[in-house]
Formats: structure tokens, sequence, C-alpha cells
């Protein structure tokens, strides 16, 4: 594939943070690239560095060094074409639901925000709103139909989840990277998380989909490619196949014995 | 100190019939549950089945609007209506407990090393030198070097930070750990460690153990009975290995299902 088939590229990337003695490599020449249509999961534990390579590709903050590109145009400063592409073509689900849903909002505004938000951009009104919200809650497994006049509150972890992933995925972006999707998530209720991003996949094989996580067994279905990070650096990529049953480097081995039963 | 006992053992807690309720509502009913002299026993069950309530009733934790009825014993001492000095004295002698979160749990202003030694100075009479020795042998067996007493929490990693939480759990030999999802905000790696730090400890010890968790793999690792807790009610029970292979109830079969499809399966071992 051409670099300019790839949906989003990050090449040498490294971020330090802090001056002189207090400096902290959170990454070192780290480089990924999504392609598109593809399910990628950034492997790594707490302070590996994924949530700022994650920041960083989605150009909410700069690297030290490297570059960014999405479509090919480079993400850059606010201004950049890159960057107000990629704003509009990626969304984001967090880790918890409850604090990334507005408590006072129903599951119905919530999730068509983006759409109104797009619609007072581009002054355009031949969207039928109501009709993309219950499309992407029917996608994730929610009954419109019982679930669009609820609040927060009266949502299970799973299905406040899902209502975060149907907002997600309701102006049918290109992109759509998920923060630990699962890590607040109780596991029963995690499998149905797993089916909201499969029927996505399904539905949507254009959609690329970045999953941050760190545990290997939540990923082991859904993602094509896995890249593992550690103490900010790229440890180990590959097929998800390759990696799960031969791993190459000591730091995956770790994590493959740590989900196995 | 007479307890009662069952199959020969010592019993360490034994729950009858608790109900827990807050503000009319049902949020615990009729749970029996018992943990025997050095056992290790886990409470399963999805976010808002009960388990934290049990856990805070039998730390006498409940909150000030609950109402609980029944019976916990913790050895001879009945937890249910017992006044705060006797819970006083139960909690940090008989039973300690480790937190979900430690970054919570952990007083911020509190340097490692005075987090460890309250509660030897708040339950035992011994000077100053003494307890020194004691904090830093307990901060070595949960493997965190010297230097660490004389850190604050913030400058911790999670694993460290749960460690300093079982470690002032267990400095005082408490007979009853009660770990309430001590794993579930730390990554996969770090969760394994902590799980295999509280078993040999809790085991090398002799103390008894009930984990609370919401994750079978977890529970397979942490315990060899189990209390499975659906909306309250204890819905299946027994020997843990058992209940993974053979659940008989809808909501255990859920839970082992679901644990079963997120541990990585495999086409061969990798060879290391």
């Amino acid at each position: 594939m051409t670099e300019q088939e790839m949906l989003l590229i990050g090449k040498g990337i490294s971020r330090v943070f802090g001056k002189g003695k207090n400096q902290q490599r959170a990454l070192d020449d780290v480089s990924v690239e999504v392609c598109s249509g593809e399910c990628l999961a950034l492997i790594g534990g707490s302070g590996s560095g994924k949530s700022t390579l994650t920041r960083i590709l989605l150009g909410l903050d700069q690297p030290t060094s490297g570059t960014v590109a999405f479509e090919g145009n480079p993400v850059d400063g606010r201004k950049s074409a890159g960057y107000q592409a990629l704003r509009r073509e990626s969304s984001l689900v967090f880790q918890s639901p409850f604090t990334s849903l507005d408590p006072r909002w129903m599951v119905t505004r919530s999730v068509a925000e983006p759409l109104n938000i797009q619609r007072k951009r581009s002054k355009t009104d031949n969207l039928d709103i109501a009709a993309k919200v219950r499309e992407s809650l029917a996608l994730v497994g929610l009954d419109p139909d019982e679930f669009l006049n609820r609040y927060p509150i009266d949502l299970s972890g799973g299905q406040a989840q899902r209502v975060a992933i149907a907002r997600a995925l309701v102006t049918d972006p290109k992109l759509i990277v998920a923060d630990e999707p699962m890590s607040a998530i109780d596991v029963a209720a995690r499998l149905q998380i797993l089916e909201a991003f499969a029927a996505i996949r399904k539905s949507r094989p254009e959609t690329s989909i970045i999953m941050i996580s760190h545990d290997l067994g939540v990923v082991q279905h859904i993602a094509d490619r896995i890249v593992v990070l550690h103490n900010g650096k790229v440890v180990e990529s590959g097929g998800t196949d390759d990696v799960l049953n031969r791993p190459k480097a000591a730091y995956t081995r770790e994590l493959v014995a740590a989900a196995s039963l | 100190m007479r307890m009662p006992k069952w199959k020969g053992k010592f019993m360490i807690v034994e729950a009858k019939r608790l109900g827990i309720s807050i503000a009319g509502k049902s949020i615990v009913s009729s749970v029996d549950l018992h943990i025997g002299d050095g056992e290790r026993v886990g409470l399963i069950g999805s976010s808002g089945s009960g388990k934290s309530m049990i856990s805070k009733a039998m730390l006498g934790l409940l909150p000030t609007n609950a109402t609980a009825e029944g019976s916990v014993m913790l050895g001879d001492t009945q937890v249910i209506g017992a006044d705060e000095t006797v819970l006083a004295s139960l909690r940090g002698r008989y039973v300690g407990a480790v937190f979900q979160n430690p970054a919570s749990s952990l007083n911020p202003v509190l340097i490692v090393g005075k987090q460890v030694e309250l509660p030897l100075k708040l339950h035992y009479d011994l000077d100053k030198a003494d307890r020194q020795k004691r904090v830093i042998a307990m901060l070595e067996k949960v493997g965190l070097d010297e230097a660490t007493a004389n850190k604050y929490p913030s400058e911790l990693s999670g694993g460290q930070q749960q460690r300093v939480g079982i470690a002032t759990a267990l400095i005082t030999s408490p007979r009853l750990i009660i770990a309430d999802e001590p794993t579930t905000a730390l990554d996969s790696i770090t969760q394994r460690q902590i799980v295999d730090l509280l078993v040999t400890l809790v085991d090398k010890a002799g103390a008894s153990m009930l984990f609370i968790t919401h994750d079978f793999s977890v529970l397979a690792r942490a315990t060899t009975r189990c209390y499975v807790l659906d909306d309250g009610q204890v819905i299946e029970s027994g020997d843990t290995a058992d209940l993974l292979d053979n659940p008989q109830n809808a909501q255990t079969k859920k839970l082992v299902g679901a644990a079963r499809e997120l541990t990585l399966q495999r086409k061969q071992d990798c060879d290391d």
C-alpha cells in the first residue's frame, strides 16, 4: 500500500515532557500506520505512552519530533488541512461512558450532538438527524425505541458505553479511536462492546478503528494488527495471529501470559 | 477467642441471612456466606449485584442511610449493630481491607512509610524503632525497596500504590483480608502480579481472604471456593474450578463465558 492509501501515518514520533533533570521521554521514535478499513490495536501497560501517542495522532498534542499525516496531509497545528480533515473525519470513544456522556442529556441528544455541530458548520439542512441517530443505536445493539429517551443514569455500564460508540459513529467517520473502551466495564458487558465494534466493521468496512487497550484478550477477535508499546517504544508489531501465537518480544510474552487463563 | 467451627475448621467469617437495604430499596437479601480458617474465597458478580455492600457490611462501613439485618460474625463478634468502638478494634486487628483504587484509598499527603505504620500505631503498643523495622520488612515483602518509604503515593505507579495498600492491610497480621476488586484499576500484567502477591502473602501469613471481582479469570487465580452474586442474592456457590468448568446458573454461565471469550485462545503454546 502506498502512503497515499494510508489513512493515518505517524512517523518517528518522540514526545518529551519536562525540562532539564525532570525530563521524561514518553515516546521514543514511534512509527504507526493505519490503513483504510483496518482495525489496529495499540497495546501497552499503564505508562507505556499509549494515551500520549493517541493524543498526538489526533493532533491534540504536538510531538517533540516526528510527523503525523492524515490522508497524505500533514497534521501540524490547528490551521493545517490535515488537522481540519482529521477532526471532521475522526471520533473518539473514551474509557468511562459515565464521564463522557452528559448526565443531563437524554441518549437522543448525546448521540445527535456531533451531527448538530456538523450541520451548524456546513450550514446544510439536508441531514436526517433523527434517522441517523436511530440507525447508529441499532447498529450497536440498542433498540432506539427503548433507549432514545433515557438518561445515562438509567443505563448499565455496557449500555452507556454503546451509546458513546453510537455517538462516535453517527457522523460516519473514517476513523474511530477507542481509548480503553472496555476497561471500566464489567467483564460480561465487555462482550457487548466487542459485538458493537464487530457490527461496525461489518456494516462500515471503510471505517478504520484504533483500539487502545492493556489487554490482549479483549482485542484478539477484533484487531487486524497489533502494535505493542512499552516504555514509549514499539517493542513489537504485526498481524494479530502472529503477535498472539508467535510473540517475539519478552514484554509481549508477558502480556500473552497475563491474558491466558 | 471462641470461634464457631465448620468442617473442623475455625470460622473466620459467617454471614447468615444478611440483608442490606438503602432507603427502603433492597440491595442484598438473605445472603449466607462463610469463610473458614486459611481459606481464600471469592465473591463474584456484575456491577450493581451487591458485592461491595457485603464487604462494607463485614467491615462495618455501610453508608449511614443503609440498614442491615441478619447476622455477620467475625470470629465471635457480631458486626451488625455493633458500635463503633467494637468495629474499630476489629478493623486492622482482625480484618484488613484492600480497595479497588489505590490512588483514592491512600492518603495523598502521607509518605508511604507513615501510611503503612499507621495501623500498627493505632492498634499495637510498640516503640517507634520496632514499628519502623516492621514497616521496612513489610515493604520488602510486597516488593518495594526501603526508599519507597519516603515517597508520596503520587510518586508511585498504580501497581506500586496497590502494593502499598496491601502492605497497609497486612502489617497488623489480620486473620481476614477483604480485597474489593483490588486489580480492576490496573493493567493486565500488573493485575496478575498483584493477585499472585496477595495469594502468596495471605497464605504465608495463614490468613483468610475474601476476594471480590467481576472477572472469573482473576477469581480462578485468587480463590479456591466462591459465591456468585446476582441482584443481591447468592445464586450459585462451590469450588471455583468446578464452577468455571461447569456453571449451572444462567448468570454464572454468562460470567464464565465472558471470561473465556476474553481470555487468549492460542493455536499453539509459545516455547517459553
